[in-house]
């Protein structure tokens, strides 16, 4: 089954509020979401409650997904990010978590968890993340996992718009010829 | 061929990606999604774009998460149906069943009605507002014609006063032109203020001329004639080209239309001296 298959089929699950939805976004998304959330939270059970919660709101809100707006993908996301800095304004977060704030987003060194345990395909994936430059890093990951908009990310990093889309733009073709050898 | 590389000029343009972020505005995402509907190399370059910013996320997850979350989350989704589904089927309270004493078919033939009265209202508002549409043209169009019509009435207002206030001066002269053997019937008044330099055209007996001919003033200063202007039609109270002291005499000729330097004299219809 193709990528577009396996899309429209989730779209339409969803549509009519099927929990099978559900099971074909965890096989093929939740990695990805699970990347997304935890960049957010900085805490693997925590991260864990967020994608559960997130995905309840995927399947209640699956009907007004709008596939000419946007992509799938890119809806989810929305949410989960959403639920993920949600978490991180509870009480219970910020009680527990506050020293970490400074160190979001920083650079690709700064992953959650990286221990001997870690699977090999995963490690890979890391390598392939740390040959974008810290710079690059720091835009892609405070725009696609912080939410960030463009104006938002050049308060934030103390940069110039301009070079903050410029910035984004490299480093997303940059990530977009590696997938294609 | 043209089309081709405005193509791959998009595609290298960083739209693409930015629609992948859901980073544009509304209009230009949905143009994209239809772009991409009818052009397969665009529906691939997004669909990589994607798979390189789902491979980026997945490089920041430390792992896969927990093999229970699949199973908690579907308990989860039902537990949430189970509610719903018993927030559906749960009896009213008894007091408002008394207070309201719907029946459900009761209850649907209420929102019928209301559904069809509303209709028809939106039905009635909408006639109503296309013909009041129309009348607010017709209105438009009425006080058009109506604001160009008090606009003439201004002017010939203003040209009456202007005309009057010279009448009042104590240095204005009527003059009377008789009519010569041609034409022994016409008659022309004038006034005159040199001073002011006005001349009026206060009243025209004179025959109707053929197409192509046209009635002209002279004055006649120091044996000379001067132009004073082309008559329009026969009208009362016309005003002429100023002519200042000196004149002798005024004179009309026929002359052919819009006028001539100097005048046709055996063609002279009415003269008075001053």
């Amino acid at each position: 089954m193709t990528q577009h298959s396996i899309e429209a089929d989730i779209v339409r699950l969803l549509a009519s509020q099927e929990k099978e939805a559900i099971r074909l976004i965890f096989r093929h998304y939740r990695r990805a979401l699970f990347g997304v959330i935890i960049s957010v939270v900085k805490d693997e059970a925590l991260a864990e409650d967020t994608l559960q919660d997130a995905l309840v709101k995927i399947w209640r809100n699956g009907p007004t997904y709008d596939p000419s707006k946007g992509r799938l993908y890119t809806w989810m996301l929305n949410i989960c990010r959403n639920a993920a800095i949600d978490k991180t304004r509870s009480r219970h977060f910020q009680a527990g978590l506050v020293t970490q704030k400074e160190d979001f987003f920083v650079s690709g060194s700064n992953l959650p968890h990286l221990d001997t345990e870690t699977p090999v395909d995963t490690l890979d994936l890391r390598n392939w993340v740390t040959r974008l430059s810290p710079e690059h890093q720091e835009v892609v990951n405070l725009i696609y996992f912080g939410g960030r908009t463009h104006q938002e990310a050049s308060e934030e990093l103390n940069l110039p718009l301009g070079t903050v889309k410029s910035r984004l733009r490299k480093a997303l073709g940059i990530l977009r010829t590696w997938m294609s050898p | 061929m043209d089309e081709s590389l405005n193509i791959s000029a998009f595609m290298e343009s960083g739209h693409l990606e930015l629609y992948v972020l859901g980073d544009l505005p509304v209009e230009e995402m949905e143009s994209i999604t239809r772009l991409a509907a009818t052009h397969p190399e665009i529906r691939e370059e997004i669909e990589a774009i994607e798979a390189s910013l789902i491979s980026y996320a997945e490089a920041h997850a430390p792992n896969d998460p927990a093999g229970g979350l699949l199973s908690r989350t579907l308990k989860a989704i039902d537990a949430e149906f189970e509610d719903d589904r018993e927030a559906l089927l749960q009896p009213q309270p008894e007091s408002q069943t008394r207070i309201l004493d719907f029946r459900p078919r009761w209850a649907w033939a209420v929102a019928a009605s209301i559904l069809v009265v509303s209709g028809a209202a939106n039905f009635w508002l909408l006639s109503n507002w296309q013909t009041s549409e129309q009348n607010l043209l017709a209105l438009r169009q009425e006080q058009e014609v109506l604001a160009a019509q008090f606009q003439q009435a201004s002017q010939l207002v203003e040209k009456s006063q202007s005309q009057l206030a010279i009448l009042q001066l104590p240095s204005t002269r009527q003059l009377e032109l008789a009519g010569l053997p041609g034409s022994p019937d016409s008659r022309v008044t004038l006034f005159w203020n040199p001073e002011e330099q006005a001349l009026l055209v206060a009243n025209a007996e004179l025959k109707a001329l053929p197409e192509g001919f046209q009635y002209q003033l002279w004055a006649i200063i120091d044996g000379q004639p001067v132009d004073a202007g082309l008559l329009t039609g026969l009208e009362a109270w016309q005003q002429m080209k100023g002519i200042g002291p000196g004149a002798q005499a005024f004179a009309i000729t026929i002359e052919p239309t819009g006028g001539s330097i100097s005048p046709t004299l055996n063609d002279m219809v009415v003269l008075g001296n001053v």
